[in-house]
């Protein structure tokens, strides 16, 4: 590619001092035309700024790739898509076209996939908070429940009576698996003896038939053993309840948490470099597995992997709106994305890519959000170069938690566009405007203007 | 009672292969236009049951006529000659004993040693001793010798067809034109392959007889010409699965029979001996032998009651359980691609022609990832290999280091392999394996689905992949022998064995411990069902019995399905009877893959006995002897959630078509059946005491 035109500057020399960067910072620029095939600013011009883009080809691939790693070393592997990570219906569509469940974790998402065509028996209903209401309309439906307090036991118990018929539901347990924090928020603690109380409360019930174990240990776990350890005592605890209070365990959902190649704030190496591969936690799981369950007994290895699915394939474009010079020196720029779309930007320093060649050498820069906030800023310090009014941003990865957390507050929310494996930007939720806000809202006819 | 005389009416039938009672009545009917031959051949069967009764042969005897046709014959063949008294009557009785212990004997000694069967050779044997020994009866002759009053009904019919229809006549010792019109009416009605067949076998045995006495009008009139329906009839349509093939043969067999015949009828003629089925029995023999001998494929495993029948039965168990040799598991977990199947272009020629290679691809269809150039970035490098079969380790290595990418060992390196030696006694090998990743010792004895090994690339391998055959001995190098791969799914589809394609991506599937108990169905569990089918509702109940081969059946008051297990899959054999709803389930769940697998696919055959009208169908098998695909009706069924079954099954022929849908319960068995206009819910489902049962069938 031809290198483009730079005007001759005057920099001071610096011998090779210690930097966290790496490389030459002054110079380096990381320039993203397009994605998936589809030009940024076709896009932009299309849809408008700011703009979430989902690559569908890198999810596909993601997915794929996930599959064989696990499916390829355990052979009864089983992907559940989890809604909260990014339930729009397009994301959702494209995740269950590669087989996966519907993991939700409240009324509304279970709503929500089944408005989506997910049949009941494909939704594992999970959380800590279910309605009853919600939770008669799951079971009537048989969709697969896991029990995360005795509350919901009572519940479940007094819906089956109505129902006149057993409940299969799984339960949900924690434990430590030697990784900081361990969760205790959600199910039953196995160590402390919880799980096994709550086992015996469900047999003597006789109502509920447990034919599956969940637990999920945390976000963005590092250490793939942490899993090893994990499904062992699953599995171990599994086999108890087999042998001694006769249940089947089809299924262990050992959750997600999986990290993705987001950049954590506060930690020194890099993605690339400190996160282990997704090949090892497989790698880690499934031997641990195969370790833990009895020659030739396959039951379902489920995973909600979320975050790892699809934050990289998750991308935000911005345009520079305005310039100016901080007081210490430093050039910010305001862009029209902020904080209330970019929630995990509170943790993760997102990559900046310019989405067009731009001239002259970097400077230390920071950039604000839209927002009249003082805490809208995307990046506190980043290199640039000088960079035009209505130049163009690339945020990534946004793909998880963004969608789903973002709320209108001082401006619109954007749009969001699905390019397709053919490289078309396909709108799969349009850009709010003042009748998203006005419509649920009820103005009392005294209070009206006249 | 009612066995019995349907056991009695079936002597009668047999005698032209036919068990039907229906049949054996109006054989029985005709017989009394010569009411002394009748009464003889009455006295005969008779007198085979009570001697069967005295020395204690069991139940199984009086399922078929099987046995005592040929003590009927007899019987026949006295009573055409000497007239009813008391020592003709006694003449018969220990003829027909004899009879029927040489049927007993020879039955075994054929069964046993030849694998044959005897057709009428008892009678030819016994027929021949009795007109023997009667040349010194001159008591018998002086009493009892009487001149059989012929009736004729002439119709002055063509001497060609009267022939045909007096040599059918004389099967029975009755050669007239009008015995022989209803004997080919009634084996039209039964069968129209055995009708063609018998006029096919007649006509062009007597050209042949005719072209070499040079008198066709004689050759006509010789009613011994009955044999040559006789040996078309069964090998064409019993001993032979109905084909093209098996037709040629037939004739074939009859023009050899015209010498034996001929030669026959001087001999025999010369003692007095009336001329007997021998040139059938010895010409159908000869050539069954020969072709056994020969493992000719169009020998029927089971002989059913017609040809049409046979046919049917054969042509679905041949499109059901193709015979694709020694069937192996997948050698490992998740999707992988066949990258060089039998007779590969690479490596699987000669002696090792029949092979597998197997690797792990991407969305692009590449095997690696980044640049390819190390081991590592290959997806299928270092992934777990599962023990396709069950059986014995009796040989390995693993001391071979992985080569790198692009520089393998020279060809014909194994590199590290693994040798398994199976219950059935074949032996499969793994090889290329990773340096040192073999779990398992020599010796060791592992099941279909353990972690042995891992995939590596060693020996004569350009990139990391999984080497499968199967081969003649545990001997590295050893010639390789056809097999199957068994239990997987390839575009949708299940195989419950099956030889994929170079290129096909096929996913192992695990077994289904839900679906394995949900169809573990106990003796003496008896299900009752609300039954609606076009406006008519009533309550039918199944129970489960064990058959006298130890498989097992669902028994209702109407018909007997027959099912089993086999590997991962559940399979409904074949049901027996006029039940129409064990033919519903037999529609709406053919077979049932007990394993895993979403929105799984599967396809099955069925035969055309449960789905067209008798009429429709015996011309369907009669085309379809001719060109198979005529009678194929096919099932495809799809895992609808869980435990939920739908289906279409369809006509290859016609454009006929049903839906199906089962719902399996939540315990055991099939909650809902639905097969076309056929409804069938669970009502109850609960085990019953032997007592009961017995009581209640």
């Amino acid at each position: 590619m031809k290198k483009p035109y730079e005007a001759p500057n005057l920099v001071r020399l610096k011998t090779g001092g210690m930097n966290k960067f790496g490389g030459k910072p002054f110079y380096l620029k990381r320039v993203r035309k397009e994605i998936g095939g589809a030009k940024i600013d076709d896009l932009i011009e299309q849809f408008g700024s700011p703009l979430f883009v989902y690559s569908e080809a890198e999810i596909i691939e993601r997915a794929n790739k996930l599959k064989s790693s696990f499916s390829t070393r355990y052979p009864n592997v089983q992907f559940g898509w989890s809604y909260k990570t990014n339930y729009l219906s397009a994301i959702c569509a494209v995740m269950h076209a590669q087989g996966a469940l519907a993991e939700v974790v409240s009324g509304f998402e279970y709503q929500k996939a089944r408005a989506l065509g997910v049949p009941a028996h494909k939704i594992i209903f999970n959380g800590p908070f279910k309605r009853i209401e919600d939770l008669r309309l799951a079971v009537n439906e048989g969709a697969m429940i896991q029990i995360d307090h005795l509350d919901e036991v009572y519940d479940l118990e007094a819906l089956a009576e109505e129902r006149g018929q057993q409940i299969s539901v799984a339960i949900r347990i924690s434990m430590d698996c030697g990784i900081y924090p361990q969760w205790s928020k959600f199910g039953f603690d196995l160590e402390k003896g919880m799980a096994e109380e709550a086992v015996k409360r469900i047999q003597a019930g006789g109502k509920l038939t447990i034919r599956g174990l969940h637990a999920h240990i945390g976000t963005y776990v590092m250490e793939p053993q942490a899993y090893a350890t994990q499904i062992t005592k699953m599995v171990a605890f599994g086999y108890r309840l087999e042998q001694e209070w006769g249940f089947e365990i089809e299924y262990y959902d050992i959750g997600g948490g999986f990290p993705s190649s987001g950049r954590l704030k506060g930690v020194y190496l890099p993605p690339e470099v400190g996160v282990p591969t997704l090949d090892s936690y497989a790698e880690a799981i499934c031997e641990a597995l195969l370790g833990a369950l009895q020659p030739g007994h396959f039951p379902k290895l489920i995973l909600e992997t979320g975050r790892a699915m699809i934050d990289d394939a998750g991308y935000l474009i911005t345009s520079v709106t305005s310039s100016k010079r901080l007081p210490d020196g430093r050039r910010a720029y305001i862009v029209d994305a902020g904080v209330n779309i970019l929630y995990t930007t509170y943790w993760f320093r997102h990559n900046l890519e310019l989405a067009q060649e731009t001239e002259g050498l970097n400077e230390p820069s920071v950039v604000y959000g839209p927002l009249c906030m003082n805490l809208d800023v995307l990046d506190e310090a980043c290199l640039l170069p000088r960079l035009e009014r209505g130049a163009k941003l690339v945020l990534s990865p946004v793909g998880a938690y963004n969608h789903t957390q973002s709320m209108q507050f001082i401006e619109y929310r954007p749009a969001s566009v699905l390019v397709t494996p053919q490289g078309q930007g396909e709108l799969i939720r349009e850009r709010e405007d003042l009748s998203d806000i006005q419509r649920r809202e009820v103005l009392p006819d005294r209070l009206k203007l006249r | 009672m009612k066995a019995y005389l349907n056991a009695i009416a079936n002597s009668y039938g047999e005698v032209l292969f036919i068990s039907r009672p229906w049949v054996g009545v109006v054989f029985l009917g005709l017989s009394f236009l010569y009411p002394n031959m009748a009464l003889m051949g009455l006295v005969a069967v008779l007198a085979s049951y009570l001697f069967a009764r005295a020395i204690g042969l069991k139940k199984g005897f009086l399922d078929s006529g099987f046995y005592t046709y040929n003590p009927l014959l007899v019987g026949f063949a006295i009573g055409r000659v000497f007239e009813l008294g008391l020592l003709s009557l006694f003449f018969t009785l220990i003829a027909s004993v004899v009879t029927f212990a040489l049927t007993i004997a020879l039955n075994h000694f054929f069964t046993h040693l030849f694998k044959l069967p005897i057709l009428s050779l008892p009678f030819v044997i016994s027929g021949s001793l009795v007109f023997l020994a009667a040349r010194k009866y001159s008591g018998l002759f002086v009493g009892y010798l009487y001149p059989t009053r012929t009736p004729v009904w002439e119709l002055g019919l063509p001497f060609w067809l009267e022939g045909y229809f007096k040599s059918l006549g004389a099967i029975f010792f009755m050669p007239q034109v009008m015995v022989g019109m209803i004997l080919a009416l009634t084996i039209f009605l039964v069968s129209r392959i055995w009708f063609l067949l018998s006029l096919a076998g007649y006509f062009s045995g007597s050209l042949v007889t005719g072209l070499m006495t040079g008198s066709m009008q004689l050759s006509f009139a010789d009613y011994n010409h009955f044999n040559f329906i006789l040996i078309a009839m069964s090998l064409g349509g019993v001993f032979l699965i109905p084909s093209p093939k098996s037709y040629l043969l037939a004739l074939v067999a009859v023009a050899v029979s015209t010498l034996f015949v001929d030669a026959v009828e001087l001999i025999w003629a010369s003692f007095g001996i009336p001329a007997f089925p021998l040139p059938f029995v010895l010409v159908t023999l000869l050539f069954l032998y020969i072709l056994t001998l020969l493992e000719f494929p169009l020998i029927p495993s089971v002989i059913k009651e017609s040809p049409e029948r046979t046919l049917d039965l054969h042509l679905t168990q041949r499109r059901r359980f193709p015979n694709l040799g020694p069937m192996v598991e997948l050698p490992f977990s998740g999707q992988w691609k066949v990258w060089q199947g039998f007779d590969g272009p690479w490596t699987h020629q000669g002696i090792w022609a029949q092979a597998y290679d197997f690797v792990v691809t991407d969305s692009r269809g590449e095997t690696f990832q980044g640049a390819g150039d190390r081991l590592t970035d290959y997806y299928a490098y270092k992934k777990p290999v599962l023990a396709p079969v069950t059986g014995r380790v009796v040989a390995l290595d693993q001391s071979r280091p992985d080569t790198p990418i692009g520089s393998p060992e020279p060809p014909g390196s194994w590199g590290n392999y693994l040798v398994i030696k199976t219950e059935e006694g074949f032996f499969v090998e793994l090889s290329h394996l990773a340096q040192n990743s073999i779990k398992v010792k020599a010796g060791d004895w592992v099941m279909a689905g353990y972690l042995i090994a891992q995939c590596g690339n060693s020996g004569y391998s350009p990139e990391p992949h999984i080497h499968l055959q199967v081969q003649i001995d545990a001997n590295i190098g050893s010639p390789t022998r056809p097999f199957c791969l068994g239990n997987y799914r390839t575009q949708g589809t299940y195989f419950h064995q099956g030889r994929p394609a170079t290129g096909d991506q096929l996913e192992s599937l695990i077994k289904s411990r839900t679906l394995t108990r949900k169809t573990a169905f106990s003796l003496d569990r008896s299900f009752t069902y609300l039954a609606k089918s076009r406006g008519k509702s009533e309550e039918v109940t199944w129970v489960v019995e064990m058959n006298e081969d130890g498989s097992s059946a669902l028994v209702s008051k109407r018909g007997k399905l027959y099912f089993g297990k086999q590997q991962n899959v559940f399979f409904v054999y074949s049901v027996e009877g006029t039940d129409p709803y064990l033919k519903a389930l037999y529609q709406a769940l053919p077979r049932l893959p007990l394993v895993e697998g979403d929105q799984l696919v599967f396809e099955d055959h069925l035969d055309l006995e449960a789905f067209f009208a008798p009429l429709a169908k015996g011309l369907l098998l009669l085309a379809s002897s001719f060109f198979g695909p005529l009678a194929e009706v096919k099932g495809r069924y799809r895992f609808d959630g869980p435990g939920l079954v739908k289906g279409q099954v369809k006509s290859g022929w016609g454009g006929w078509a049903m839906d199906t849908y089962v719902k399996l319960d939540q315990q055991l068995g099939f909650l809902v059946i639905e097969a076309g206009a056929i409804r069938l819910e669970l009502i109850e489902s609960k085990l019953i005491s032997q007592k009961f049962q017995t009581k209640g069938s």
